[in-house]
């Protein structure tokens, strides 16, 4: 979709959860949890060519694939935590969004993992050779 | 007649999108609304919450889709599990 279609979808959306809201209060919210995830959608689709340029030229400039990957997933776990955030915050179940953010920290925590190990243990081979 | 279905045909592959979902999901809040306000002024109270429980349930249904497209979109492109 192009710009101009997102901005009047988004506009919409809002004007359409906003009136239904009135009415039928969680049928609003819905509306704008699903326009969300629709908007989220088409963002996906606009920056997948975007990743795999990232991917070529991580491949031209030797950064290996598992390295590129990590980084990848750490991105797409941050955008559906994200998403998950800002649905409960929308409920109005902020103890639950503040839950799934801290989820989404461990979460991003345990996929660097092997990367700052990596780097670790990069930087103790350094030291024990500048040392004996 | 054929420049009138192209035309249809056109008109659906413009309007198939997210828009018609969200209009959808309008109508069917302001028809949930009416009707339990209906049923409450009648003195159907029990009949009014089932009314507003099934709209809600067939929202979430339409909703659930487009969640279902962003979780395996977000799991095709960047590769998570």
């Amino acid at each position: 979709m192009d710009l101009y279609s997102l901005i009047g979808f988004s506009a919409v959306a809002a004007i359409a959860g906003f009136t239904v809201k009135q009415f039928e209060k969680r049928i609003g919210t819905l509306i704008t949890a699903g326009a969300c995830a629709f908007m989220l959608t088409a963002l996906i689709g606009a920056s997948s060519g975007v990743i795999s340029d990232l991917k070529a030229l991580g491949e031209m400039g030797g950064v290996s694939p598992e390295t590129l990957g990590t980084v990848l997933k750490a991105v797409g776990t941050a955008y559906l935590m994200h998403f998950a955030r800002s649905l409960c915050t929308d409920l109005g179940e902020t103890g639950l969004a503040s839950a799934v953010e801290l989820t989404g920290r461990v979460l991003l925590l345990v996929i660097a993992l092997p990367a700052i190990r990596s780097t670790a243990e990069t930087v103790i081979k350094l030291v024990a050779y500048s040392v004996g | 007649m054929r420049w009138r279905l192209r035309y249809s045909e056109n008109q659906y592959e413009r309007h198939n999108n997210g828009v018609d979902i969200i209009f959808k999901i309008a109508g069917i809040g302001i028809i949930v609304a009416v009707v339990c306000q209906l049923l409450k002024q009648t003195g159907r109270d029990d009949i009014a919450m089932l009314t507003a429980l099934a709209g809600l349930v067939v929202v979430l249904s339409m909703v659930i889709g487009l969640i279902a497209t962003l979780f395996n979109s977000i799991k095709s492109v960047f590769d998570i599990y």
